[in-house]
C-alpha cells in the first residue's frame, strides 16, 4: 500500500544540503532562468508559474502565479517582500535553503520582481538567522558584482524576534518600523501594502522553486512538485527532507528517513504543521503528505513541518505546551487572542495538574470556540485548533489526569 | 463631484449610502448600533477589538463592521445568533482581566465597556482565575494616569496622538497578554492634547488626575459653552457637582474644534484651587458693593482715567467699557495686545491646499487651531513656515524659508496666519483663513483698541490679567481672583456668567454659566453696569454706544 521509496529524486531546492558553505555564483550558474524570463513577456512569466500550479510553501498554500496576477497595472513603486520570518515552530527549511543555495533565491527574486512590475524587494529574515542573513547577503553582492541585478534591488532586513512577524501584514509593518500587528483586510496587500504600495509577500521556498519553473518548464514543476519537510521530535534522523509532494506517507517519512522513532517507540501523534494545526494521530500515519491528503485527515500540511511525538508524552501538556507559545507570541491586538490564548492555557495547566474538572473540558471547547473565526489574523485560529483536536483526539487521556487528580506521566516540572 | 451610490440591505431593511462606506457607519445611518471599542469615526479604524463583529452573507467568517466597507447588494446581519454569540464572546474576553472596579472608577455611569456589557454580555463569566494585577494610578504625567488593569487595548490614545495630535506621545509596550499603554522610560506623556485621551478611552484608563475621584457622572451638572482659553473658542460642556466646577469636556463643532481640546484650555482655565476674591475690597478691606462703588466714582471721575479692558472679557462687557470710557471721556485701551483680525473661516483653512504661517507659532499660541491645520495636512495641503522663530508644527512642515519671497509657487486655496498676512494675502489672491490672529479669547472685539501704556494718573482695570506693575492707589480693578488695586470689584470667572464671546474667525457664541459664582461676584458686564450706573452714566447711554457699535 505505501509507494516505492522515491530514491531517483534529486533535490532542487536542497541540491547543495550538507555542504558547509554556500555555492558561490561560480558553481550555481549563470541565472540561466533569470536570463530566460527577461526574454519573456512578465505575463508570460506569470502564466507559466500559473501553469506549474505552485502552491506558497509558507503553510496557506495560495497559488503562487495567481497572486502575483492580483497585482494591479499601476504606475509607481510595487514590492516585493520575501517571508523569510520563519517563526513556526519545528520549521528550518527556509534556512537550509538559504544557508547552502543563496542565489536560488536570488534568482526567483528577480524573475518574481520582474513578473509583477516591482523593482524592489525586501527580504524579511528572523533576527537569530545571522548566518542565513550574512550569506543572502554576500550572495545579493555578489550577484551585483556581476551585473546581474541591473536596476533591480534586494534588500535584507533582519526581524527581532516575533512569531507573529511571519503573518504577512505583520511582517509589512514591522518592514515599516512599526510595531508587528497584523492589519485587517481589505486592502489586501496586493492593492495596498508595504508603503500603501501594491505588494506581494512570498515565502523563501516558494521564490526558491520559481527558477526551476522557468528553465524547465510548468510540466517539469508538476512532475515533481518538490517539498522540504521538516522533520523533528522523537525521530533518530531530524532533518530537512525534499521530496516530491505527496510521494511519501507521514510513516515513510518517519521510517525511512527520519529512520524510525527514537528507542523504537510507537508514535503517538505527528504534528503536521509546528503548532499550527491538529495533530494527526497514530492510526493516521498512513496519509499521504501533500495538501488534499492532509487536509482529509482533518488537518492542514502548512509549512510542512513534522514534529513527532512518541507515547511518552502526556498529550494534555503537549496542547499546554503550543497554547503557551500562542499566548505569549499573541501580538495582543485583537481580544480573542490576547485574552482567550491567556484563558485557554490557564485551564489547560489546571487540567494538567488534575485539578481541573469535567466542565473544564467544556469550557475549553467554548473558549476556543469564542475565539476561532472571530480573530484578526490566523495566529488566533492556530492556537485553538491542536487544542480543540487533542481533546476529540485523547479524551481519555483528559479524563484520566481528572481521575488521578495528577498527570499520569509524570510531575509538570518534570 | 458624483459619488456612486450602492445599496445594502442591514437587518432587513435597505438603505443607500456612498460605496466605501464602512458597514458601521451605514448602520448608523439607519439607527442600527453596532457596539464598538476600538472603532472612532475620527480616528483610523483598526479591527482591534472585534466587538463589531457582523454576519455578511456570503462570507465564511463574521467581519469586522469598523473595517469593512459595503458593496452593492451587501446583506448585513447585527443580531441574529452568530453576531449574538460573537458579542457575548468578545465581552467575556474583554471582561477576563478587567478588574471590574467600576464603584471606584471615574468612567462609570459614562463607559461604553459597562454600557455594552449590559446590552451585549452575558451578565456571567466563567473565567474563574485570578486576574492580571498591576499597580494602579500610573502616573503618565501632571495630568494623567494610566489604569493598566482596566485597559482593554483598543489603541485610541496611541491612534490620537499619532494621527491628530502627531507627537506620538504614547505607544503599545510589550505584547500578548501583557501588552500595555504607556511612554518610553524616563519620559513622560507631553503632549499639549492628553487630554482628549480621556475623553477617547471607552473604559477608565486614562483619567485625569485634577477630576479623578472627584465626582460621579449621574451627579453632574452640564453646561453647554465656549472655552475661554485662547480664541479658538472651542465648544465645551461644562461639568459641576453642586456649586463647584469640576471639569470640562469637549463638544463637536466642525466649523470650530472639530471635537478635540487642548489641555491649557481644558485643565488650566477651569481654575481650580485658584483663590477667588468674594467680595469688593477697599483699600484690602471688606467693603460692600454700594460702599466700594462709592469709593470708586470719584477716584475714576476726578482724575484722567484710562480704562484698560482685559482681551477675555465678554463682548457685552467690552462694550459696558467702552461706554464708560466715553461717559467719562477718557481714553480706553487692551492689555496685553493679544488681539487681531482676519478674514476667512476655519472651515477655509481646513479646506486650504496651502498653508502659510508668518513666524506665527500656531501649536503654542491656538493649539486646537493647529490641530485644524493638520487636518488639511491630512488631506493633501502644504504648510509652509516663514521666519526663524518657535514652530510646533515642525515635524510637518513642507518647508521652512527666511522671507515670504522664498516662497514656491503654492496651490490653491491659500491661508496665511502671522504678521503681515493681509499684504501677503493680496500677492497671493489668498481666499483662506488669513490674517494675524488674536490669541486671548475674546481679542477679535477688542482688536481696534490701542496696547495701555498704564500712565493715566488713575486706572479702571478690567479682566483678570497680570497686570504690570500699578500702583496701589487710584486703581479701580475688577477681577475674579485676588490682586492690587484701592478698589476691587469681584467678576465672576468666564465659567460662571452668561455673555458672548467672538473667535478668531468672528464666530460670535455664547458663555453660560457651569456653576454660580461666589460670594458678591457678579458678570463681567454686569458689574460694570452698576459702575456706570454709580458713575451717573446712564443705562439709555451704554444702550446707545451698544447700538452705535451694531
Amino acid at each position: 500500500m505505501s509507494a516505492p521509496a522515491p530514491v531517483a529524486y534529486h533535490p532542487v531546492l536542497l541540491r547543495y544540503a550538507g555542504r558547509p558553505a554556500p555555492v558561490g555564483l561560480d558553481e550555481y550558474g549563470g541565472y540561466g532562468a533569470w536570463r530566460k524570463a527577461q526574454e519573456l513577456t512578465p505575463e508570460q512569466v506569470t502564466e507559466e508559474v500559473k501553469q506549474s500550479n505552485l502552491k506558497g510553501r509558507g503553510g496557506a498554500a495560495f497559488p503562487t502565479g495567481a497572486k502575483w496576477g492580483f497585482v494591479p497595472k499601476v504606475d509607481g513603486p510595487k514590492y516585493l517582500a520575501v517571508n523569510a520570518d520563519e517563526s513556526e515552530p519545528g520549521t528550518f527549511k527556509d534556512r537550509e535553503i538559504i544557508e547552502t543555495n543563496p542565489h536560488l533565491l536570488v534568482e526567483g527574486i528577480l524573475i518574481a520582481c520582474y513578473a509583477f512590475g516591482a523593482k524592489t524587494a525586501f527580504v524579511y529574515i528572523r533576527g537569530e538567522y545571522h548566518i542565513p542573513a550574512d550569506r543572502l547577503e554576500a550572495a545579493i553582492a555578489e550577484a551585483r558584482q556581476a551585473g546581474l541585478l541591473g536596476d533591480y534591488e534586494i534588500f535584507v532586513f533582519r526581524g527581532a524576534g516575533a512569531y507573529i512577524c511571519g503573518e504577512e501584514t505583520a511582517l509589512l509593518e514591522s518592514l515599516e518600523g512599526r510595531r508587528p500587528m497584523p492589519r485587517s483586510r481589505p486592502p489586501f496587500p496586493a492593492v495596498e501594502g508595504l508603503y500603501g504600495r501594491p505588494t506581494v509577500i512570498n515565502n523563501v521556498e516558494t521564490l526558491a522553486n520559481v527558477p526551476g519553473i522557468i528553465s524547465n518548464g510548468a510540466e517539469w514543476f508538476k512532475g515533481i512538485d518538490p517539498k522540504i519537510f521538516c522533520l523533528s521530535g522523537h525521530v533518530n534522523r531530524p532533518g530537512n527532507y525534499e521530496l516530491p509532494l505527496g510521494s511519501v506517507t507521514v510513516r515513510e517519512l518517519i521510517e525511512e528517513h527520519g529512520q524510525g522513532v527514537i528507542g523504537r517507540r510507537a508514535v503517538k501523534g505527528v504534528l503536521p504543521a509546528g503548532a499550527s494545526a491538529p495533530m494527526l494521530t497514530a492510526d493516521q500515519l498512513d496519509t499521504k503528505l501533500d495538501y488534499d491528503s492532509i487536509k482529509a485527515a482533518g488537518s492542514m500540511l502548512g509549512s510542512a513541518s513534522l514534529i513527532v511525538l512518541d507515547d511518552r508524552v502526556c498529550m494534555v501538556r503537549a496542547a499546554a505546551r503550543m497554547v503557551e507559545f500562542f499566548r505569549k507570541e499573541s501580538c495582543g491586538k485583537c481580544t480573542p487572542c490576547r485574552e482567550g490564548t491567556q484563558w485557554l492555557h490557564k485551564i489547560l495547566v489546571r487540567l494538567e495538574e488534575g485539578v481541573g474538572t469535567e466542565g473544564d473540558l467544556d469550557l475549553l471547547l467554548s473558549v476556543a470556540d469564542e475565539i476561532a473565526g472571530k480573530v484578526l489574523c490566523a495566529l488566533g485560529d492556530f492556537s485553538v485548533s491542536p487544542v480543540v483536536a487533542t481533546v476529540h483526539q485523547f479524551r481519555d487521556e483528559y479524563l484520566e489526569h481528572l481521575r488521578l487528580g495528577k498527570c499520569p506521566f509524570g510531575s509538570w516540572a518534570a | 463631484m458624483s459619488v456612486q451610490l450602492v445599496t445594502v440591505i442591514i437587518d432587513g431593511r435597505e438603505i443607500q449610502v456612498p460605496r466605501g462606506t464602512l458597514i458601521v457607519e451605514a448602520a448608523k445611518k439607519l439607527g442600527v448600533e453596532i457596539p464598538v471599542f476600538c472603532y472612532h469615526p475620527k480616528l483610523k479604524p483598526v479591527g482591534a477589538c472585534r466587538m463589531c463583529l457582523v454576519d455578511v452573507q456570503g462570507m465564511p467568517r463574521l467581519q469586522t463592521a469598523c473595517t469593512t466597507p459595503v458593496n452593492e447588494g451587501m446583506i448585513i446581519l447585527t443580531h441574529d445568533d452568530k453576531t449574538r454569540a460573537a458579542q457575548q464572546a468578545v465581552i467575556e474576553m474583554l471582561l477576563a482581566n478587567h478588574p471590574l472596579d467600576c464603584p471606584i472608577c471615574d468612567k462609570g455611569g459614562e463607559c461604553p465597556l459597562q454600557d455594552n456589557t449590559f446590552k451585549y454580555g452575558l451578565g456571567t463569566s466563567r473565567f474563574m482565575e485570578g486576574k492580571r494585577q498591576l499597580a494602579k494610578a500610573l502616573p503618565l504625567s501632571d495630568r494623567i494616569v494610566l489604569d493598566r488593569e482596566r485597559c482593554i487595548m483598543c489603541y485610541r490614545c496611541v491612534r490620537f496622538q499619532d494621527e491628530i495630535a502627531g507627537d506620538q506621545a504614547l505607544s503599545a509596550i510589550d505584547r500578548a497578554g501583557t501588552s500595555q499603554i504607556g511612554v518610553l522610560e524616563g519620559d513622560t506623556f507631553d503632549s499639549p492634547f492628553s487630554g482628549n485621551t480621556i475623553d477617547l478611552c471607552p473604559v477608565g484608563a486614562l483619567l485625569s488626575r485634577q477630576y479623578r475621584f472627584r465626582a460621579r457622572p449621574w451627579d453632574l451638572v452640564r453646561t453647554e459653552s465656549v472655552c475661554a482659553g485662547c480664541a479658538v473658542g472651542c465648544n465645551i460642556e461644562l461639568n459641576a457637582r453642586g456649586s463647584r466646577l469640576q471639569r470640562m469636556v469637549p463638544r463637536e463643532n466642525m466649523a470650530i474644534n472639530n471635537e478635540w481640546l487642548c489641555d491649557r484650555g481644558r485643565f488650566d482655565t477651569l481654575a481650580l484651587g485658584v483663590e477667588r476674591l468674594s467680595q469688593p475690597l477697599v483699600n484690602a478691606e471688606p467693603a460692600t458693593w454700594p460702599a466700594a462703588l462709592e469709593v470708586a466714582t470719584p477716584l475714576l471721575r476726578d482724575g484722567q482715567a484710562e480704562v484698560v479692558v482685559s482681551p477675555s472679557l465678554t463682548n457685552e462687557a467690552l462694550n459696558a467699557a467702552r461706554s464708560i470710557a466715553s461717559g467719562l471721556k477718557a481714553s480706553i485701551a487692551v492689555w496685553p495686545k493679544k488681539t487681531g483680525r482676519t478674514r476667512g473661516s476655519i472651515g477655509d483653512l481646513v479646506r486650504s491646499k496651502s498653508i502659510v504661517l508668518l513666524d506665527f507659532d500656531v501649536w503654542t499660541g491656538l493649539p486646537v487651531l493647529a490641530l485644524r491645520v493638520r487636518e488639511a495636512l491630512a488631506k493633501g495641503a502644504k504648510l509652509y513656515f516663514v521666519g526663524s522663530g518657535a514652530n510646533g508644527l515642525g515635524r510637518d512642515t513642507t518647508q521652512t524659508v527666511a522671507g515670504a519671497d522664498a516662497l514656491p509657487e503654492l496651490d490653491e486655496p491659500i491661508s496665511i496666519l502671522g504678521e503681515g498676512a493681509d499684504e501677503l494675502a493680496e500677492r497671493l489672491e489668498a481666499t483662506g483663513l488669513v490674517g494675524n490672529p488674536p490669541t486671548a479669547a475674546n481679542g477679535l472685539s477688542a482688536s481696534d483698541l490701542r496696547e495701555a501704556r498704564f500712565e493715566a494718573p488713575a486706572l479702571l482695570l478690567v479682566g483678570n490679567e497680570d497686570w504690570p506693575a500699578v500702583q496701589e492707589k487710584r486703581v479701580v480693578s475688577l477681577r475674579w481672583s485676588p490682586g492690587p488695586g484701592e478698589v476691587l470689584l469681584p467678576i465672576a470667572h468666564p465659567y460662571e456668567q452668561g455673555g458672548s464671546i467672538t473667535n478668531l474667525d468672528g464666530t460670535v457664541q455664547e458663555l453660560r454659566a457651569g456653576a454660580p459664582a461666589p460670594g458678591e461676584a457678579k458678570a463681567d458686564w454686569q458689574a460694570l453696569v452698576d459702575l456706570g450706573r454709580a458713575l451717573g452714566i446712564a443705562p439709555r447711554q451704554m444702550e446707545e454706544r451698544q447700538a452705535a457699535l451694531a
